[in-house]
Parts: C-alpha cells; sequence; structure tokens
C-alpha cells in the first residue's frame, strides 16, 4: 500500500509546474555554476602555482648562508581546493595569504585576486542551490500535502480505506522526497559531468567519498524541511496558512537567522579592532624591554652592542620578543577565528547554517581550511627551526644561537649562527596536508547530529499532528 | 465605483491571516533590529569623534610647516542602518600627504576578515525580503482567488471595465501593503529619533522620505509580478509557486550570479602586477635620490672640517614626525634643500596613476556587476537605497574628491607661508637669532670638550652645557598659527545623491509599469468563469 502512496505521490508531484519550474531552474543553476568553476578553478590554479614557485625560488635564493635562511620570510598561499564546486566556503573572500619566518607566523590576508568594491554574495554552489531553491521547493511541495487534500476532499476518502495514519504520511513523505531526489540527482550529474571533464580538475577517491557525504547531508537537509511542510500542513486546514506559515519559516531559517550572525558575533564576542591589536603587541614588546633592563635575560642584552658584550644574552632579548609577538598573534587569530563560530553558534538553529557549517567540515573549506592550514605552518615553522639547529650544530664556528635577527647586518656579523651554505634539497618545503576523511566526519559530526535531531522532531511532531487531524 | 472595489478590496486584505502575520512580523524585527543597528552606528561615530578631536591636537602641535599632515575623516551615515552598502568596508580616513595622493583603498578595512561568511544586515534586507513576499503574498490572489470563489464573474458581470478592476485591485494591494511599510519605518523613525548618538539634519530626514518612497516603488514592482502571476493562472495556488519562483530568481539568484557572472567575464589582474607597477616607480625615486647622496657624501666628508653645518637636535613633533629643535644656519640651508615636496608630489602623482590602474580595475568588474543585476528590481532598490542612505562607493569617491582638492589647498599653503619651500620654518622653529647662538653654544660646546679628559666629564659637560640649551630652546618654542589653514569641506549633496539614482528609479518604474501592463493585457483575455 505505501508503494502506491509513493507512486501517487510522486505522479501527483512530477506533473505538477511547481516541480517543472523548480527542476529547470535547479538544473541550469547546476549546470551554470560547473562552467563558471572550472574558468574560475583554472586561474586559481594558475595562481597557486605561480605563488609557490615564486615561494620556492625565495627559498633557493637564501642558501648561499644559513643565516640567510633564518632572515628569509616565506610567502604561502592557501592552495585551490577542488571541493569548492560543490561547497565554496567564501574561499574567495577569506584570508589566504599567510607570510612567515622560522619564529613568528602573522595574522593571514586577504591577497589574491579580490575585489573589495564588490557587493556581498554568496557563490553558486551546491550548498546555495540545495539551501535555498531546493528547500523552497521541498515546502512548495508539502505544503499542501494533508491541507490540501484535505479541502479537495481525497484525505477522508484515503483514510476511509482503512490505511494507517502512519503510512499515509510516510508515503507522502518518500514520494517527495523522491521527486525532489530526481531533481537533485539530475542537476549533480551534470554539474559533475562538466566539472569532471575538465582537464584540470582531477578527482581522488577520497574526494569522490567527501562528495558522496556532502550528498547525504544534502538529503538529510531537504528532509528536513518536507517534514517541516507535513508537520504545518497537518497543523492548519487552509493550505494558504500552511503556505504563509512555512514561508515565514524559511526566510527567518534561510535569510534572516544567517544575517543575524554578523551582528550577535560582534556584540556577543567582539575581536580586537587592528588599533588595538598594535597596541597589545606594542605593550608585550614594551614588558620584554622592561624586562632586560631588569636583567632577565643577563647583561646588556637589548643592547646594540650585546653581540660583542653577551651573544647569549641578546639572543634571550630576541627571543622573548619573538614569543611576545607570536603570542599575541596566536591570541588575535583565536579571537577573530572565535568571534565568527559565537555568530554561526548562536545562530545554529537554522539549518541553513548546520548545514553550511557541516559541508564546509567535510570538504575541507572555509573557516576549517584556513585554522587546519594556520597549524600546519606553525607545524612547519618547527620543523625548519629543528632543520637549522641541525645544520648549524655541525659549524664548530658558529655560537648556535638561534633567534630572529632584527637587521641583516646584525646576522651577517654576529657569530650566533653558522655561515655555511646549505644544499636546497634538504630544506624541507612547504606542503598541505588536506585532513583526512575520519576528521572531517569528525568536525561534521555535531552538525549533522542536530540535522537530524530536526528530522526526528519534525517527523514525530508531523506524525502526532496527523493523528489527530481532523480529516472531514 | 473604483473607491467601492478599492474599499472592498482593502477590507478583504487586512482582515487576512497573511496580513496580520506579515504586519506583525515587519515590525517586530524592524523594532528588534534597529537598535542592534543603532548601537553599532554608535561605535562607529564615536571612534570618528575621538579621531577627528585626536587629529585636531595633533594640528595645535605643529611647530614647523613640513609637519603639516592631518588625515581627514568620513563621518559615517545616520543612515547606514537601512543600507549599510560599503560603509564598514572601505576605510574612511585619508591621510594628507605630499608623497601620497588619496585614493581608493583597494584592501578591506574589516578588522576581522573571516565576517565575510556573513552577509550584510541592515534594514533594507528586511524590506527586500520579508515586505516583498508579503506583496507577493497578497497579490498573488488577486484574480485567480476571487475566480475560485465565484466573485470575479459577478464583477465582471456589472459591466464594470476590466482594466478599472485591475487598476483597484492594485491600488487596494499597495495600500494594504503599504501599511507595515509605513509602521516599520514609524518604528524604525522613532528609534532614529530617540537615540542619543544620531542628529537627523534636514536633509537626512528628506533622504529617508525618499527611502521610504522607493520602498513603496519597489512594493509596487513586486506586486505588479504577482497580478501578473495571477493573470496567467487559474489556481491561486499555482500563481503562488510561481510567484515564489519568480522572487526567488530576482531577490537571490540574480543579485549573487551577476556579481559571480562578472568576476568570471571580466578578470581582474593579479595584484603583484600592479604591485610591481607601483614598486618600478619607487625604485626610480630611490634611484634619483641616491643619484644626489654621492653629492651629500662629498658634502659630509667637508663638513668633518666645518662642524658647525652638522649642528642640530632632532625631536619628534606633531603627528609623529620629526623636525629640528635646534639648528645652526649652515645646517639649515642645507636641510631645506633636501626637503623636496615637488618632487614627492611629482612622484605621488605617478604612483596615483599607477594605482588607479589597479583602481579602475576592480571598479570596471563591479560596473559589470551592477549592470548585470539591474535586472533585477531587488538589485535596483538596493542601489537606490545606499545612494539615497550615503553608503554607496559614489558618496565614497566624493569624499576623497574633496581630499584630493584638500592636500592641494594644504600644499599651496604651505608653498606661500615658506615663500617657496624655502624659509627655515619649513624645517625647524628657530629664529635667526636662535640659529646664531645654537651655533656659538655650539662652538664652545666643543672647545670646552676638548680641554675635559675623563669621560664622566665630558658627559657632565655635554648634559649641562650643550643638552640643557637644547631643552631651554625648545620650551620656548611655540607651535605655528594655523588659524588660516584651509578647513576640509565635504558635504554629502542630497542634490546628488538622487541624481545618481535617477536612471535605477526610471528603470524600476518602468519594470513595474511593464509589468503592470503585462497583467493587465492577460487579464483581459481571462476566462472569468468558475470550473465546473
Amino acid at each position: 500500500m505505501i508503494l502506491q502512496i509513493i507512486i501517487k505521490e510522486l505522479r501527483q508531484s512530477l506533473l505538477s509546474l511547481r516541480f517543472s519550474i523548480s527542476t529547470v531552474l535547479v538544473i541550469v543553476l547546476f549546470a551554470g555554476s560547473a562552467f563558471l568553476f572550472r574558468g574560475r578553478y583554472a586561474q586559481q590554479l594558475e595562481d597557486y602555482q605561480s605563488h609557490r614557485l615564486s615561494n620556492l625560488g625565495a627559498l633557493k635564493a637564501a642558501t648561499d648562508h644559513l643565516y640567510d635562511l633564518v632572515m628569509l620570510e616565506q610567502v604561502e598561499y592557501k592552495p585551490p581546493q577542488a571541493l569548492t564546486f560543490c561547497v565554496n566556503g567564501y574561499e574567495d573572500t577569506l584570508p589566504d595569504q599567510f607570510c612567515f619566518d622560522p619564529f613568528v607566523l602573522r595574522l593571514p590576508q586577504v591577497k589574491t585576486r579580490h575585489n573589495a568594491f564588490l557587493p556581498f554574495f554568496s557563490d553558486i554552489d551546491w550548498i546555495f542551490i540545495l539551501s535555498t531553491i531546493v528547500s523552497l521547493t521541498a515546502l512548495l511541495l508539502s505544503y499542501d500535502a494533508v491541507c490540501g487534500e484535505k479541502q479537495t476532499g481525497t484525505l477522508g476518502l484515503m483514510l476511509s480505506g482503512m490505511i494507517p495514519r502512519f503510512t499515509l504520511l510516510m508515503g507522502k513523505y518518500l514520494g517527495i522526497l523522491l521527486s525532489l531526489g530526481i531533481s537533485i540527482f539530475a542537476g549533480l550529474l551534470f554539474h559533475l559531468l562538466i566539472v569532471t571533464l575538465a582537464p584540470t580538475i582531477q578527482l581522488t577517491t577520497g574526494q569522490w567519498c567527501q562528495i558522496g557525504m556532502v550528498v547525504v547531508l544534502s538529503l538529510i537537509y531537504v528532509s528536513l524541511f518536507i517534514w517541516l511542510g507535513l508537520l504545518v500542513s497537518s497543523r492548519v486546514h487552509q493550505e494558504n496558512h500552511s503556505m504563509i506559515v512555512l514561508l515565514l519559516i524559511w526566510v527567518g531559517f534561510v535569510f534572516l537567522v544567517p544575517g543575524f550572525g554578523r551582528i550577535l558575533s560582534d556584540v556577543c564576542c567582539p575581536a580586537p579592532t587592528q588599533s588595538q591589536r598594535q597596541r597589545e603587541l606594542a605593550i608585550a614588546l614594551e614588558d620584554v624591554v622592561n624586562e632586560s633592563r631588569a636583567g632577565t635575560f643577563g647583561d646588556n642584552a637589548g643592547s646594540w652592542n650585546s653581540y660583542n658584550d653577551n651573544p647569549p644574552a641578546g639572543a634571550r632579548y630576541y627571543q622573548a620578543r619573538v614569543q611576545a609577538t607570536n603570542h599575541v598573534h596566536e591570541k588575535h587569530f583565536n579571537q577573530m577565528v572565535e568571534q565568527v563560530s559565537t555568530g554561526r553558534r548562536l545562530t545554529a538553529f537554522s539549518p541553513r547554517i548546520l548545514y553550511q557549517r557541516a559541508a564546509e567540515a567535510i570538504a575541507g573549506v572555509g573557516i576549517y581550511h584556513v585554522t587546519t592550514l594556520y597549524q600546519q605552518i606553525k607545524d612547519y615553522q618547527a620543523q625548519w627551526r629543528d632543520f637549522i639547529t641541525g645544520c648549524d650544530a655541525s659549524d664548530a664556528d658558529s655560537l648556535h644561537l638561534l633567534f630572529q635577527f632584527p637587521d641583516p647586518w646584525l646576522a651577517q656579523n654576529w657569530k650566533a649562527i653558522s655561515k655555511q651554505p646549505v644544499d636546497y634539497q634538504d630544506i624541507p618545503k612547504f606542503r598541505e596536508r588536506p585532513p583526512a576523511l575520519v576528521q572531517s566526519l569528525e568536525s561534521a559530526v555535531w552538525d549533522i547530529g542536530v540535522l537530524m535531531l530536526f528530522n526526528i522532531a519534525f517527523s514525530a511532531a508531523a506524525f502526532v499532528s496527523f493523528l489527530k487531524y481532523d480529516v472531514r | 465605483m473604483l473607491v467601492t472595489l478599492i474599499k472592498k478590496e482593502i477590507l478583504l486584505h487586512i482582515m487576512t491571516f497573511k496580513f496580520a502575520v506579515g504586519t506583525v512580523v515587519c515590525v517586530l524585527l524592524t523594532a528588534v533590529f534597529t537598535p542592534v543597528l543603532l548601537k553599532d552606528y554608535g561605535l562607529r561615530l564615536e571612534n570618528y569623534g575621538a579621531n577627528v578631536a585626536a587629529n585636531q591636537a595633533e594640528l595645535q602641535k605643529v611647530k614647523v610647516y613640513k609637519n603639516i599632515t592631518p588625515t581627514v575623516y568620513r563621518r559615517p551615515s545616520p543612515l547606514s542602518v537601512f543600507a549599510e552598502g560599503l560603509d564598514k568596508r572601505l576605510s574612511h580616513e585619508a591621510p594628507i600627504r605630499f608623497d601620497r595622493v588619496p585614493i581608493l583603498e583597494t584592501e578591506l578595512i574589516e578588522d576581522n576578515p573571516f565576517l565575510a561568511v556573513f552577509p550584510t544586515m541592515d534594514i533594507g534586507l528586511l524590506f527586500k525580503i520579508v515586505v516583498s513576499i508579503l506583496a507577493l503574498l497578497v497579490a498573488h490572489d488577486a484574480v485567480c482567488g476571487e475566480r475560485e470563489k465565484g466573485t470575479l464573474m459577478i464583477m465582471t458581470a456589472n459591466s464594470v471595465p476590466r482594466h478599472r478592476i485591475l487598476l483597484a485591485k492594485t491600488l487596494a494591494g499597495l495600500i494594504t501593503v503599504a501599511v507595515p511599510v509605513t509602521l516599520a519605518f514609524m518604528v524604525a523613525g522613532f528609534w532614529l529619533e530617540g537615540s542619543p548618538v544620531i542628529a537627523l539634519a534636514l536633509g537626512d530626514r528628506l533622504r529617508l522620505g525618499l527611502i521610504y518612497g522607493t520602498s513603496l516603488l519597489f512594493v509596487f514592482v513586486i506586486f505588479a509580478l504577482g497580478l501578473v502571476t495571477s493573470c496567467l493562472t487559474r489556481k491561486s495556488a499555482v500563481a503562488l509557486n510561481l510567484g515564489l519562483l519568480c522572487w526567488v530568481w530576482i531577490v537571490v539568484i540574480v543579485p549573487n550570479g551577476a556579481v559571480r557572472l562578472a568576476t568570471h567575464w571580466r578578470r581582474i589582474d593579479a595584484i603583484e602586477q600592479h604591485e610591481s607597477r607601483i614598486r618600478a616607480i619607487r625604485e626610480e625615486q630611490q634611484k634619483e635620490d641616491s643619484e644626489s647622496f654621492p653629492s651629500m657624501i662629498r658634502d659630509f666628508r667637508s663638513t668633518v672640517k666645518d662642524p658647525e653645518r652638522l649642528v642640530v637636535s632632532g625631536g619628534k613633533g606633531a603627528f609623529g614626525r620629526g623636525y629640528a629643535r635646534v639648528v645652526s644656519k649652515a645646517y639649515v640651508k642645507e636641510r631645506i634643500q633636501r626637503v623636496t615636496i615637488d618632487k614627492d608630489m611629482t612622484y605621488a602623482d605617478k604612483i596615483h596613476q599607477a594605482e588607479n590602474r589597479m583602481v579602475q580595475d576592480l571598479l570596471g568588474q563591479r560596473r559589470l556587476a551592477l549592470s548585470m543585476a539591474r535586472f533585477s528590481p531587488a538589485c535596483l532598490y538596493g542601489n537606490i537605497l545606499r545612494s539615497l542612505a550615503g553608503t554607496d562607493l559614489n558618496n565614497h569617491q566624493h569624499f576623497l574628491d574633496c581630499a584630493r582638492i584638500y592636500r592641494r589647498n594644504i600644499v599651496d599653503y604651505i608653498h606661500t607661508h615658506t615663500k617657496g619651500f624655502t624659509t627655515p620654518n619649513l624645517v625647524t622653529p628657530c629664529t635667526e637669532q636662535d640659529m646664531i647662538e645654537t651655533g656659538d653654544c655650539f662652538k664652545a660646546y666643543r672647545t670646552q670638550q676638548k680641554q675635559v679628559k675623563t669621560q664622566e666629564e665630558k658627559q657632565r659637560l655635554r648634559e649641562e652645557n650643550w643638552i640643557a640649551f637644547i631643552e631651554s630652546k625648545a620650551a620656548g618654542q611655540s607651535p605655528l598659527d594655523l588659524s588660516d589653514l584651509p578647513q576640509f569641506d565635504y558635504r554629502p549633496s542630497i542634490g546628488i545623491s538622487v541624481q545618481r539614482v535617477v536612471w535605477d528609479l526610471f528603470l524600476m518604474v518602468l519594470t513595474g509599469v511593464i509589468l503592470w501592463m503585462l497583467g493587465l493585457v492577460f487579464f483581459q483575455r481571462y476566462d472569468v468563469r468558475m470550473s465546473t
């Protein structure tokens, strides 16, 4: 019996104008976004290769002396992610340039082909299409599933045939889900076909698994709206009332609540302004100077002539400066990320935010990508320092004092670090390590869980409402 | 008859669930959002006030003309609660420097770049989404809904012209939706007037009025769209579905898609290309400076024989820039030659041209995005709102134009007061008498130093004779009288704002009229009979 209900719902949906129009719209958007992605990704890849070569060139040029390597500031850029076609995660507008030397990692900046004069926009990726168009279509297909049939009189007839209400509702849900599934999969198929035919895009097995996970997540998200539609439909007796309530909820979930995130993050968790950051850094460095004057690092630690007077004291002084700088930078980075996380957390009752966050974590893009890269660069810095220490240990002339030289002249004239040349092949080079699939899933498990909870709650409420529904 | 029809339609609309819900939601959201947006505005205004005060304080401390390098600030717009635009993303300051022409900064001033994941939230967004959906809900069953009930057939049987019926429905629908719009504006206006941080001038009130009018125009366009769908279909459910999909297209897809298409069709150059051009100009300037440096080295060697040419004691002056506290006549003559304001301005113009290429590159992409987005009435509405609120790019560019004129005025002022950058007051507050005394004091100090043997005695001599002389001279130096300094003149003009929005307003009116005419054409051919 349930199969017959499903087929009936499916036929009804497929033959409706709303479904046809929304399917065409979805397919056109999927296809269009695929073409746009191909061009953009090729450009991003080219830019990234050029930056990487430039950075490696700078590394090669610094092999004449070990101290050149100590003085070198590397510039790494965020590699373009192939999966941004399904989840863009605002990759184009988030910081993408990391400047660091062996000691200090600066705050990341937004540097590549970015136009600050463009109005705010969401990229037309899978998340955008599914969270706006498909969720609306889900509501349009389900808003009159119960109350509409009541108005036409067919609901009473169906239930008089001894069909359990549970079966009827389940049949309606599955029918609508299948219809939406057809338009979603048609769109995805077009999209993946266009994307995978591009020569610059080669998807690995792991990435295909991530795509699969995003598809499953998308179905969970869409299912939530179907249950929501069925719930409201079985609470009211007129379809226009159902539509109004559902539209209100949809607008709130998809537009208003996410928009409120910015205001909440500013009010509840303000991050320091640029001038406050500079002030904090100046205070931290001033404290180091005061400690030096108090003799904490040794005699004449902070003096210009300390390389003659007391090199180890000078080294301790500069190391303290580096520690203070890194502490401040890291604190500010964490505060910035925390501000955004707070805004998203406070708006996490919007399924769209949960869906966006989970998809970004699975695909390894967005804020998740930046924070992971930041951590990996910190690990690489430690590796770089270890390499320098190792090379320096073999030079008997060196005082083996590794610290951030304030001036190239000092680096050349102090014996603090070796002046021997370095083999370029031996130098560790930074390479981003994409997160493991399990790790990605772990990051998204909370959001997926809440989305499932929404599904369960709405479905339970829909069943209870329908059980008590007056079908006359 | 028209009035009767309008009355009937209004009564039908206001006694519906959708009107009640729509009005309550509109007013409630405005009441909740406006104070939060005002608080944010208050913080920005406080920041602006502090910056202006600090700048004025620094100007009071200026002792030499070359240090007149103020920064001009743009007040945040009080109507930015209606349309945030680029108000929080672009710099509100323009430093006045000889070596730099004020130009649009191509980097965001956001304190936290991660906040780019959140959309901008303002009252305009509320109207774009909530009010437009309400207009659609009111319009979608204006024709087909009446047909379903059977009253349309009865109405048209009374030899009422169809165009009059449609006109009555339109006017009634607009009056209905105008109620929540007006209430929302009243609530926002109440918060604005009651806020201690905002003082609305007459110009601001006029702008507010124009924003209100534009909002009603936007409502008319969406209403006309709903009317078209209603006249195309026989069932109100189908009309609503069609209307919603059209709404999604114009409010969601076109604004986002236009920007993405523009970034695809009109790619911008990598920032490194622009930076390399600017770097080349700076290197050219440094090369020119270093070519004159050897002459300074030769001169330096000769000053060893004549130490008075090196007599100078520097200090930190206004705006963190140094100046010569005490100085000998011989040094001043040389120092003034090294102040190359004219050359700095020439290279500043070259750098400005190179930076301008970068800015035009970005603006070109933006223009394409906005042109494509004009197919959406929601984008037109957004453009008009931003222009009227004073938060669009054009307003910012006007501010920078005024800053560039002010820079020119400052340079002319310094040129006049230093007789073409030649008088000592360009670099030092010392008078002629001070310079002679400095030279004499220094000679006496050098003579005494040669007679002293120990380091401690040399240090004591330095502090008691030379340092004490410098401090006493510096204490007696008063800041410049800048009462005749040109004032920065920037006043956002409502006339200019209105001029800029004329085209968008025209397009919106045209869209509304075309949609309404389409609705009329479909209604003329509409089968009013109920289906059996």
